[in-house]
């Protein structure tokens, strides 16, 4: 009986998970949590929290496109980092990603839920050649729910 | 009950098959790169989407034309004989209404999904598809050239017929799914040279059907569709890889929210052909 019990949880088709042809959350975090040790030996001074913009371009690599307010040192600390690091390829759009950089008691962080901007998929299977607008209206009408898959 | 060292003796066991079935998640086999490009052209025609509650036209009826290259490149193996392949595209345009004004931000170059089919073209899985679907994508309306690349004839002896299913899945994030399905009858015309290849030649007609959805959670929603499919598929012979396919298929699709339905009737004409 527990046999059976037990051999009904194993995972029965591991393979075929998805090739990493786009970046999932997950990996978006690795990336950014991949900086980290980076910024720990070159931002210092006081605490402070800063709002990152970044691009994880599709040829791989990091465009920052905006650096909130921060001494001029931290500011060109984080940009040096930050563009070095590394991010895969993709077949994605360069993705946009907000993120930010905390640094507490001399330990600096990434915060765990950056925001990424998503294209807004739905409505589907309805061709609506309008623009955003023009779908958003339409979704909404269906009831809000592709609406809310950016 | 069992002993308490019996109950260990059988969880390490298990813990151990659970974790050696997740230790390989990626290919199966290498497999040697044969990469096939192929021109699709479809011309569509699309009815108007109005509410049935307050009239509002939501989307005027339109006529759109579009034009790709992909490339077909394998990927992996896997236990089952299936085979993955990277449907890339190459190139795509979209033109819309009788002037052919291009659709601005048509963003479906450089997209890539990975297409799981059977060794005689059955389509099992489309990964990453939610990523050619959507605004400026559009692959959930078009998605019919899933099948037209890949339409998986049966094997059938010159003038015989027999039934045989087209179907294709679209899975998307959130346990979003719809399945659909021509329930085609094959013909085998026989043989026919086309641009100096030795071909066979088949017909197919049927009738095109679409359900699904997602049932629960947030986001709730219906997709049916139900039209008709036909078309004539040309196969190499002696590879027996696809040569070309011409095809004409239409559906009238409703889509089922929350709070309100609607509907569209879509058309479309197309023809796939290999060039490379």
């Amino acid at each position: 009986m527990i046999w059976a019990i037990l051999l009904g949880a194993t995972p029965l088709d591991p393979v075929g998970a998805p090739l990493d042809f786009y970046l999932t959350d997950h990996k978006i975090g690795a990336v950014l949590q991949g900086v980290v040790p980076g910024l720990q030996s070159c931002v210092g001074g006081k605490d402070f929290s800063v709002g990152v913009g970044l691009a994880l371009l599709s040829t791989g690599g990091i465009k920052v496109r905006q650096i909130g307010p921060v001494s001029a040192a931290n500011r060109a600390c984080l940009d040096t980092l930050f563009s070095a690091a590394e991010s895969p390829s993709h077949h994605g759009e360069d993705l946009e990603v907000e993120t930010t950089v905390y640094l507490r008691d001399g330990v600096v962080l990434v915060s765990a839920s950056p925001r990424v901007f998503r294209r807004l998929v739905g409505p589907l299977m309805l061709f609506v050649s309008g623009d955003a607008d023009a779908r958003l209206r339409v979704a909404e009408y269906l009831g809000g729910g592709d609406a809310r898959e950016r | 009950m069992l002993p308490q060292g019996t109950f260990w003796g059988i969880f390490v066991v298990w813990l151990y098959l659970v974790l050696m079935a997740c230790s390989s998640r990626h290919q199966v086999v290498d497999v040697q790169p044969k990469v096939q490009r192929m021109a699709v052209q479809i011309s569509a025609i699309f009815g108007e989407i109005v509410s049935p509650d307050s009239g509002e036209i939501f989307q005027e009826a339109t006529s759109a034309e579009l034009e790709m290259v992909i490339s077909l490149a394998p990927t992996r193996l896997f236990r089952d004989g299936s085979e993955g392949r990277r449907l890339g595209v190459e190139r795509a345009s979209l033109r819309l209404g009788a002037d052919g004004v291009p659709f601005r931000g048509f963003s479906l170059a450089g997209r890539a999904v990975e297409l799981r089919t059977f060794p005689d073209g059955e389509i099992l899985i489309i990964d990453w598809v939610e990523t050619m679907a959507g605004a400026g994508r559009f692959m959930d309306v078009f998605e019919l050239i899933f099948p037209a690349i890949s339409p998986a004839p049966p094997s059938l002896a010159r003038g015989a017929s027999a039934p045989r299913r087209i179907i294709w899945p679209y899975l998307g994030e959130r346990k979003l799914r719809w399945d659909s399905a021509v329930d085609a009858v094959w013909t085998n015309e026989g043989a026919e040279e086309r641009a100096g290849v030795k071909t066979w030649r088949l017909i197919y007609t049927g009738p095109w059907r679409i359900h699904g959805g997602r049932r629960t959670g947030p986001g709730r929603i219906q997709f049916r569709g139900l039209g008709k499919a036909s078309g004539t598929v040309w196969l190499d012979k002696s590879s027996g890889d696809l040569s070309g396919h011409d095809f004409e298929w239409s559906r009238t699709v409703t889509v089922q929210g929350e709070s309100g339905q609607l509907q569209q009737v879509q058309k479309f004409v197309g023809t796939v052909k290999v060039i490379q």
